[in-house]
């Protein structure tokens, strides 16, 4: 029952003229597992997902959805499904509550348990006593939140979750984590996009999509394992960005041992798989140039360290 | 699956009722247009301004201006000095203060010469820079003229006599040439088409441009789900639009209604369901709502021009009256006349009841494919 | 303050740039504001300014002579009438009337022929015949037209018509005959009345000032000018509240003044626009229609550019009072174009009414625009003769303005 596949992309193909968005995509999810989808914009995160739901017709490969070709009869699984779009969440001229019973008659329900599921969705949105508020009035991270329990309405085996907290503050998307946490562990499996590294480590397995292709596949431990061995020095420089230059010069020119330097926010990264010896370089330049700086330590390689690793390989 | 169409036309009537400003427009739109312009058009072209220089001052040339003075057409001044030889300064009223539409000079001597019978000659300017004003008043003033001076010359023969020399006109269907009740019509006809696809495109390209189309997709709709439940307030919104309008012109214009009302109520319906299509297809090729109204007004303007609404279709030129058989409006505002002022019923009307129905297949499948295969291209 | 103002221009024309832009982007609606207008004025002008001609006309020839045939031929030569069939009976004729086959019956009794008197035998005789010809008396004419009235201008053309050429053809024959008679008898008073009566008792002679034919084409197509160029205030009226309905709304600005500039900022490209828009369609009026152009085409262009500016001002107008796009654009449109075509002349001779009532129908600005647009292009008048509704333009344009400058600020706040 656990490895029981629900959705399979088998070499997902998609070209618009000359130009092939998706070039190839294989990977399967598992049921009830948080599967994300990561890549950078334009990548064809949007496209594989439009084909998966049946929106869009592959070049070449298929999408299996519990088994069914959805370019053939997805109709047959629709119900079975939610999908919470990057583009549109709920209609802002109608009220929470009419946004929501509208979801729910779409998808079938009525008399009791509409009223049931509506009222839940309000529950689990935060928004008991805004019912009748328009959706234009509310914030960006209750909108979404909306259009979430929106999609969970009919109870999907499967909900797929498109950029779901694209421009919405930190706070807000911690809670919008949860939420999707809370759903997961009701058995819906959860597919979803993002372009945020720090939420990618929440998700159970990933697949990171560069220019159409997948470049890497599991989870992020599996993925931080396969892709970036070594370990990280990690340093925060007064003046970021005279210090990476200079590392990265000395790392060039080999003198310093290490994978890689990168700046991320104020903070010079730099890859490497003898991490005290770097360590030492790393003091000696900084203080060589006379550029102050804080926090000087080993850590453990992020998610962003082996993308970004993954990404410099391809260029 | 009738559920999920309803629930779609039941968020559609709510998207309206939440725009208040739009669901009057809507809703009233119609009926309002209708009435001003049955109001501009039924006004007859009364008081044009004219203005008369009398040389002769003869008892008979003051009887002829009093003849005009009591004719509801003229609003007559009479001018005590010679009218200019460049008329453009009375006509842009530099002269007499106001600018005339019709200027008459009656010359010297005209009573005497017109008692004797030697037909004397009297001038007419007409400003037409409003053709239809100056039409309308040269008709007039020759009709006082010709009877006025026959009474003169020819006393021995009576207004009578001099009538049944003229063949005798009778007037079908609208005896009174009532211009109101040529345009009630045509614009019934033509607002409830307008506020239908209006509706229609609206609808549809709203949802296009925010992206919910998507949404809509991936729920457990049938496609033809969609379309349905979004054609069901564009179709009752313009009929209900008709009904209001079939009301305002029957009651406050007068337009009989002589042929069979259960029939029109019909093929109105059967007429909206056809032009339903051209809504659709509309938003399907704009990519916003605002791309959508624009399309629809143009659309409106060319069905306008080749529907008959405006002049009649047989005095186009030929290729224009083939290419408006194209058109629904066209064979509906025949039905719609046929039935109100005729009397007729489909043994005469059948033709374009066929018409009607060949055209809103290929509308609709048109509309059909273009919504099949946008949802196969939609990137 | 001089810095002040120059910061207020130089704030004016960014704004416009930036919309500029925004028509730019948009391929489709800068190619339906572009050249909408003149498309429209081509479609329109061919349909509304159609000549009444070959209106379909049914025969019922009961008398089957010479006269009949003469007369039914007459009608078919005329432009405005197009024979298209005889009927053999009543019912046929009311059949194609109702199938609005035919819109015009002409119907001939017997006794047409019987009417003219044969050219031998007592010549006395037939001068006392074809003098009481003019005075049919209580016989009446066997000529009869039934006329389908549901569209009331062309049966009006239409019935002029069949008078007019039933009274040519009756005079013409009769005079044919009295030319016949030998000389001796031309002088004879019977005779001389009898030629008398075949004419008019007045020589009427009708001078057509502006548009000699009288071709509703011509004061069509300078309405029509004035009135599709409401299509790009249209579109302004959807402009803030579109980017309210967007969430663009960027500005909340302090000062009346940087509010105008922005205003009017917004508003320049659409008078730009429309300048090119009235260029183009005078160009078609001109090639297309074949008017004539009477004033001055610059100040033509530069009063369409005021009358542009009092339109856009009510767009603008609208578009902030109304809080939602698609409204804005539903109520401009009925505001600007149905009853624009009904109150500035189209269908109704606004000239012809009465100069009060012209005052109030004048300050719709869209009538200034036709007047002024009618006046320039017909008359070849100038500023002496329109200057009062160049005055209405500039009046409606400044207070659509200011209120809109006013009611900005609060809808916003």
């Amino acid at each position: 029952m656990a490895d029981e596949t629900v959705l399979e992309a088998l070499e997902l193909t998609k070209r618009f003229g000359k130009f092939t968005a998706v070039d190839g995509v294989s990977f399967s999810l598992r049921r009830g597992e948080i599967f994300g989808f990561l890549g950078p914009n334009g990548a064809g995160k949007t496209t594989t997902i439009r084909m998966l739901l049946g929106l869009l017709k592959p070049t070449a490969g298929r999408a299996l959805v519990f088994g069914v070709d959805m370019s053939k009869a997805a109709h047959k699984v629709r119900a079975r499904l939610g999908y919470m779009s990057q583009k549109f969440s709920l209609y802002r001229d109608l009220t929470v509550e009419q946004n929501l019973r509208f979801y729910a008659r779409a998808y079938g329900l009525s008399g009791k348990r509409l009223q049931e599921r509506v009222r839940y969705a309000v529950e689990i949105a935060g928004l008991r006593g805004r019912e009748g508020e328009r959706t234009a009035t509310l914030a960006g991270g209750w909108r979404q939140r909306l259009a979430l329990a929106a999609g969970i309405l009919h109870e999907p085996e499967l909900l797929f979750l498109d950029e779901p907290t694209a421009g919405v503050d930190p706070v807000s998307r911690r809670a919008f984590w949860n939420l999707i946490y809370e759903i997961a562990s009701r058995g819906t499996t959860v597919f979803v996009t993002t372009h945020y590294m720090d939420e990618a480590e929440h998700c159970e397995r990933l697949a990171f999509i560069y220019h159409g292709r997948i470049v890497a596949l599991g989870s992020p431990s599996e993925i931080k394992r396969e892709h970036l061995p070594g370990e990280v020095v990690q340093v925060t420089p007064d003046d970021p960005e005279t210090a990476v230059k200079l590392l990265r010069e000395a790392y060039e020119a080999g003198t310093l041992a290490a994978r890689g330097v990168n700046l991320h926010g104020a903070q010079a990264r730099v890859l490497t798989d003898e991490p005290e010896r770097t360590l030492v370089a790393v003091e000696e330049l900084l203080g060589g140039a006379g550029i102050g700086y804080s926090d000087l330590d080993v850590v453990p390689p992020s998610l962003e360290d082996a993308f970004i690793k993954l990404v410099r390989d391809r260029l | 699956m009738l559920n999920r169409i309803l629930n779609i036309a039941w968020k559609d009537f709510l998207h309206l009722w939440h725009n208040k400003i739009l669901l009057v427009i809507v809703l009233l739109g119609g009926a309002t247009e209708l009435t001003l312009v049955g109001m501009a058009t039924g006004a007859p072209i009364d008081d044009v301004r004219t203005v008369i220089y009398d040389a002769d001052g003869s008892q008979i040339s003051r009887e002829m201006i009093a003849r005009f003075e009591a004719d509801e057409t003229f609003a007559v001044t009479v001018a005590d000095e010679p009218l200019p030889d460049d008329l453009n300064e009375i006509f842009t009223g530099a002269l007499f203060g106001d600018d005339y539409i019709v200027a008459i000079d009656i010359p010297e001597g005209f009573g005497e010469e017109l008692r004797a019978g030697r037909r004397p000659e009297v001038t007419i300017h007409l400003n037409a820079i409003s053709a239809l004003a100056a039409t309308t008043a040269r008709r007039k003033a020759e009709e006082i003229l010709f009877y006025y001076g026959a009474e003169v010359a020819w006393p021995d023969v009576s207004r009578d006599e001099l009538e049944a020399f003229e063949p005798q006109i009778t007037v079908r269907y609208n005896e009174e040439l009532d211009r109101a009740q040529y345009t009630t019509p045509s614009e019934a006809g033509f607002m409830l088409y307008v506020i239908a696809i209006g509706v229609a495109a609206f609808m549809l390209a709203r949802e296009r441009e925010f992206g919910s189309f998507e949404q809509l997709l991936v729920m457990p709709h049938h496609p033809m789900e969609i379309l349905i439940g979004k054609a069901i307030p564009a179709v009752v919104l313009g009929y209900a639009n008709f009904l209001l309008m079939l009301g305002v012109i029957h009651f406050i214009f007068g337009v009989p209604i002589r042929g069979s009302l259960p029939l029109l109520l019909v093929l109105a319906l059967f007429y909206v369901l056809v032009e339903l299509g051209v809504g659709f297809l509309l938003a399907l090729v704009s990519r916003t709502q605002h791309q959508a109204v624009l399309l629809v007004m143009l659309v409106a303007f060319v069905d306008v021009a080749f529907s008959g609404y405006a002049a009649p279709v047989e005095s186009m030129p030929p290729a224009m009256q083939t290419i408006s058989l194209a058109f629904p409006i066209r064979h509906f505002l025949i039905i719609l006349r046929g039935v109100l002022q005729k009397g007729v019923g489909l043994e005469i009307l059948w033709p374009h009841v066929l018409a009607l129905a060949a055209l809103g297949l290929l509308i609709n499948g048109a509309a059909l494919l273009l919504f099949r295969r946008s949802l196969a291209s939609e990137r | 303050m001089r810095t002040h103002a120059s910061n207020i221009i130089r704030h004016t024309f960014a704004i416009a740039r930036k919309e500029i832009w925004h028509i730019i982007r948009d391929p489709i609606s800068l190619f339906l504001v572009g050249f909408g207008p003149v498309i429209m004025l081509i479609i329109i002008s061919y349909a509304f300014a159609v000549e009444v001609r070959d209106v379909p006309t049914l025969v019922l020839d009961l008398d089957r002579t010479e006269a009949s045939r003469e007369l039914i031929e007459r009608l078919d030569a005329t432009e405005v009438l197009d024979v298209i069939g005889t009927a053999d009976d009543m019912s046929g004729v009311e059949r194609a009337m109702d199938a609005r086959m035919a819109r015009v019956a002409v119907v001939i009794d017997r006794g047409l022929e019987a009417m003219f008197p044969a050219p031998s035998g007592d010549l006395l005789g037939m001068v006392a015949q074809l003098a009481a010809l003019a005075q049919v008396g209580d016989r009446g004419l066997p000529v009869s037209y039934i006329v389908d009235g549901t569209e009331p201008i062309s049966a009006e053309t239409a019935i002029e018509t069949a008078i007019k050429e039933t009274n040519a053809f009756l005079v013409e024959r009769a005079r044919a005959l009295l030319d016949m008679l030998p000389s001796s008898m031309q002088n004879l008073p019977e005779v001389q009345r009898a030629r008398e009566q075949l004419e008019t008792p007045i020589a009427l002679e009708v001078i057509t000032h502006y548009n000699p034919e009288e071709k509703t084409l011509w004061d069509l197509v300078p309405a029509m000018i004035a009135i599709v160029l409401t299509m790009p205030a249209m579109s302004v009226a959807t402009v803030i509240a579109k980017e309210r309905d967007q969430g663009t709304l960027e500005f909340l600005v302090a000062t009346p003044a940087a509010r105008l500039a922005i205003l009017t900022g917004k508003m320049l490209p659409y008078v730009l626009i429309g300048v090119f828009n009235v260029l183009l369609m005078y160009l078609a009026a001109v090639g297309v229609f074949g008017l004539p152009f009477r004033g001055n085409l610059l100040l033509y262009v530069a009063l369409m550019a005021l009358y542009e500016f009092a339109c856009l001002a009510i767009g603008l107008f609208f578009s902030i009072v109304i809080p939602n796009q698609e409204a804005a654009l539903w109520v401009s449109l009925m505001f600007f174009l149905f009853p624009g075509f009904f109150l500035s002349g189209m269908f109704f001779p606004i000239v012809a009414m009465p100069l009060e009532m012209r005052m109030e129908a004048m300050s719709f600005p869209v009538s200034g625009g036709v007047f002024i647009s009618r006046s320039l292009f017909l008359q070849g008048v100038g500023l002496d003769v329109v200057w009062w509704a160049v005055g209405i333009l500039i009046y409606v344009g400044a207070i659509m303005l200011a209120l809109s400058v006013l009611f900005f600020k609060k809808r916003i706040a």
